[in-house]
């Protein structure tokens, strides 16, 4: 029988970590969250002389101290999971920083192997490092890796099977000095008591958190036997100071290890720096940047076009033929207006998906994403976001189901979510429809004016509600902005192309469904009773508007604008032709736009809250979908239908009212 | 040496890139310019923006090279890249507009078509090619591989 | 090679292109640990870089890499000067 052996993966970002995985398992991977968190977890195998080797690739960390959800994962699974073999990514052209989270790996208990990665950068700048020297000051395998040629990988997996096959757990720790050596010996004696924590955890790794004020770690201890006891012995030091000595140690022992292993070291002016001069410039910085993400925008939008196109062609046609073909009217219309209307609803966001992510791909992996939070940063902190957030309501301009995705690059939670939240508030393409039919027919020459202001609105109540939310539901700083520069790199084609698949295929998996689910509701509302047109008057969709007429009379809006809404829940644009069905009229044709002046329950005024409406109140069944995905609960989703819908129908009534006095007409 | 030459094209280029850029700029307000038509100039203000972009970059890098800031050259391959990037961009989405029109909407795609989808943003990224073709290597051994 | 001035300053007054040694991390909670973890600790040798188009934040090199810190956080941090 083959042996498996099972490797957690970690490292700093921007290490490379990724490359090493993709070359280590090719395809052979499976992505998906770890339990009860939006953060992703890959898992990969690859077979090595009559070894299965099972690969977690953990998300990249600087420490493992308890903020943020990714140490706390990448923390748990290596004490909890118990791998085999830890392996720690390191950029050899940055050791002194790498080095840390292999001072706190090593008190962990578990084997470490070190893969020294990008040798060639930083010996092609002139370093040399010597990895037996760094093995024995580390008392731990060092292996010399390049990711992107796959360059001592072999090595690497026959020292993993090595370690695997000799099980020894790792002993060798740095010392924190005198003080706190007898601090750390009289915490390891007092836990050492209970045998519920003596049994699981590493003593000497307890004791060091703990003095470290790991909020997990003290939880953990409060609950065991001991929890008096090593209060008392806490209490009798000033953790702060103690908080930088350990810091200060584990860097001094790395700076005792440095020099003997490594010449040189010591970063110079290199091109990165050179780019940044101009990229960061203080006058070409920002327009170069604004430059870049409309070139983003265009090619996200523009080269989907005729795959999007050609998704709704396959799509309306397999339609067609589909209620040609069965004899049965209802069965016809479920499969054809319903399931096959709802699927291509799910596919027609693809192309979209997979252009943005692509993007997004390069410009992380090129390290440029890091200079747009640079540069951004001070914008958006006035609204209490990070820089990261810039991206998203971008890219909310043209749909809000891509750039809801994009907020994965965000790291902080509640930074994520608020950006989340407030996306649906971006005015998406899809509305643009519904503005140009209502602007059209009733502003004639003012119609691009009240268009841009109602996107200039959308952006302000995105900002409001952006303040809103921190102040209230999410509090709090934004997170401090601590944030890497790294090094300019040239993104692999593989890693670009791995990543875009990824992300296309889960919006598929996890978005489509609720999706096709959402339009299939509507479908039916506007199909049943048995035998009425669908979307008229008789349907459930028009009873539902009648009964909501009393909603949207304030507004100065009648049951017919209530029933397209109900529709545009679909999708913005389709608010246009179901008024066509509502009216009688073609979409698009002059005869809608008459049918629109002329009914005398619309007047200008009631044209602009539609407006207003349509812009702010809720996020269409795709852009709800990601919000359930993205924030892992339908508590969050439906927040954001009743926090949009409830901010609409204010800001309608408020706009239908001040544009009647303005007006004169209600 | 080659630093001149370096200045040199960054100036040239840089040069170009602005006079086309502030020419799409003018064309937003002052409508049919037969010079403009000529060049493929028509009033946009976001491509007018970053043809502007990609010439203050240039000619950034020509006034730190004529300063003999060594630094400059930096700006010379960043307004490179970005006329690169711009480029493949416009022939990307060009490229994708006439495969919406011809397959899906049926029509045919005329020589005229053609020619108005010959701009700024195209053939001047054809120039800066060039300069790519000649510094690229040296310029992209500085950066690291992923 | 020490500075002529000894009186401590905050990180957010340092000039690009000067270096500066560490002498205090005066933050609390969790910027604090990530501050000490990226190695901002006492003794060690900072250098700013560059500032943002827009003030703020500042980008620093510490211990062989880059970082960014907003000017606000940057002022828990105190220095002295390094004269070269």
């Amino acid at each position: 029988m083959k042996k498996t052996i099972s490797v957690a993966l970690t490292g700093n970002p921007n290490v490379g970590k990724t490359t090493v995985f993709n070359t280590i398992t090719g395809s052979r991977q499976h992505v998906g969250n770890w339990p009860g968190v939006t953060v992703e977890k890959k898992t990969g195998r690859c077979e090595y002389a009559d070894t299965s080797i099972e690969v977690t690739d953990l998300p990249g960390t600087y420490s493992l101290t308890a903020y943020s959800a990714d140490e706390v994962i990448a923390r748990n699974f290596i004490i909890e999971d118990n791998p085999d073999v830890v392996v720690q990514v390191v950029d050899a052209s940055n050791l002194e920083r790498n080095l840390y989270l292999t001072m706190q790996l090593a008190e962990l208990g578990r084997p470490v192997i070190v893969a020294l990665n990008m040798v060639d950068v930083a010996e092609g700048r002139g370093d040399t490092i010597d990895e037996k020297r760094l093995s024995e000051l580390l008392a731990m395998p060092v292996v010399r890796t390049v990711g992107t040629s796959g360059r001592g990988l072999d090595r690497l997996l026959e020292t993993i099977i090595a370690v695997a096959a000799k099980g020894e757990k790792h002993t060798h720790t740095i010392g924190y000095g005198d003080e706190a050596e007898a601090l750390i010996s009289d915490l390891v004696r007092i836990l050492d008591d209970d045998p519920a924590l003596a049994g699981g955890y590493p003593l000497r790794w307890l004791a060091v958190r703990a003095i470290e004020g790991d909020s997990a770690v003290l939880a953990l201890i409060e609950k065991s036997s001991v929890a008096g006891a090593v209060q008392a012995r806490l209490q009798q030091i000033d953790l702060d100071e103690y908080e930088a000595l350990l810091a200060d140690k584990r860097y001094e022992a790395i700076g005792a290890i440095l020099p003997q292993a490594c010449t040189m070291c010591v970063r110079k002016m290199t091109g990165s720096d050179m780019i940044d001069r101009v990229v960061t410039n203080k006058y070409l910085g920002i327009p170069i940047f604004l430059a870049l993400m409309w070139g983003a925008f265009q090619l996200t939008f523009a080269v989907a076009e005729p795959f999007m196109a050609g998704i709704e062609y396959v799509f309306g046609w397999l339609g067609e033929v589909v209620a040609g073909s069965i004899g049965n009217e209802w069965l016809a219309s479920l499969l054809g207006d319903g399931v096959i209307g709802g699927v291509g609803g799910v596919f027609v966001f693809v192309p979209n998906i997979f252009i943005l992510f692509l993007i997004l791909s390069i410009l992380e992996g090129s390290g440029y994403l890091a200079r747009a939070a640079f540069i951004m940063d001070r914008l958006m902190y006035v609204i209490g976001l990070p820089g990261k957030s810039f991206i998203p309501m971008l890219m909310g301009f043209g749909c809000n189901v891509p750039a809801i995705m994009s907020t994965r690059t965000i790291e902080d939670d509640r930074d994520r979510l608020i950006t989340i939240l407030v996306n649906p508030f971006i005015s998406c393409g899809a509305r643009l429809p519904v503005y140009i039919l209502f602007a059209g027919v009733f502003f004639g020459r003012d119609a691009g004016n009240v268009i841009f202001g109602l996107y200039a609105l959308g952006i302000v109540v995105a900002i409001l509600s952006a303040k809103l939310f921190r102040c209230t539901i999410l509090p709090g700083e934004s997170s401090p902005f601590i944030m890497e520069m790294p090094p300019y790199r040239i993104p692999t084609i593989k890693n670009a192309m791995l990543n875009m698949w990824e992300k296309g295929s889960m919006y598929l998996k996890k978005a489509g469904g609720i999706i096709l689910i959402g339009s299939l509701i509507v479908w039916f509302l506007a199909s049943y009773p048995a035998g009425v047109e669908y979307g008229s008057e008789e349907s459930f969709a028009g009873m539902i508007g009648h009964l909501l007429e009393p909603l949207v009379s304030p507004l100065g809006l009648d049951w017919k604008i209530a029933v397209a809404l109900i529709f545009g829940f679909v999708a913005k644009e389709i608010v246009v032709s179901s008024l066509g069905v509502l009216y009688g009229a073609d979409e698009g044709s002059a005869a809608l736009s008459d049918a629109l002046l002329a009914d005398p329950a619309l007047s200008m005024a009631g044209a602009l809250a539609v407006m207003v409406f349509v812009l702010l109140y809720m996020p269409c069944v795709a852009t709800l979908g990601v919000i359930k995905k993205e924030t892992g609960s339908w508590r969050w989703a439906g927040f954001s239908v009743l926090y949009g819908l409830v901010v609409a129908w204010i800001l309608a009534f408020a706009t239908f009212h001040l544009a009647s006095y303005f007006l004169g007409g209600a | 040496m080659s630093e001149y030459h370096k200045q040199l094209f960054a100036g040239f280029l840089g040069l170009l890139y602005l006079i086309v850029g502030v020419a799409a700029l003018i064309a937003l307000v002052v409508p049919d310019i037969k010079l403009f038509e000529l060049f493929g100039i028509s009033g946009d203000p976001a491509m007018g923006f970053v043809l502007v972009v990609i010439g203050l970059t240039l000619i950034s890098g020509f006034f730190e090279l004529s300063k003999k800031i060594h630094e400059g050259v930096a700006y010379l391959h960043v307004g490179i890249g970005l006329a690169l990037v711009f480029g493949m961009i416009w022939f990307l989405s060009v490229g994708a507009e006439f495969a919406t029109l011809a397959i899906f909407e049926g029509e045919e795609i005329t020589l005229e078509m053609i020619r108005e989808a010959i701009v700024p943003q195209l053939y001047l990224a054809v120039i800066a090619l060039f300069g790519f073709i000649a510094w690229g290597k040296e310029f992209s051994a500085g950066l690291l591989r992923d | 090679m020490s500075s002529p001035d000894h009186s401590p300053v905050t990180l957010d007054t340092v000039i690009s292109g000067d270096k500066a040694r560490i002498v205090g991390v005066k933050a609390k909670g969790h910027l604090r640990k990530r501050l000490l973890e990226m190695g901002i600790i006492p003794g060690a040798i900072i250098e700013s870089i560059r500032v943002a188009p827009l003030g703020d934040p500042v980008e620093f090199r510490v211990k062989g890499y880059n970082l960014s810190i907003r000017k606000g956080d940057a002022a828990c941090i105190e220095v002295v000067m390094e004269v070269e």
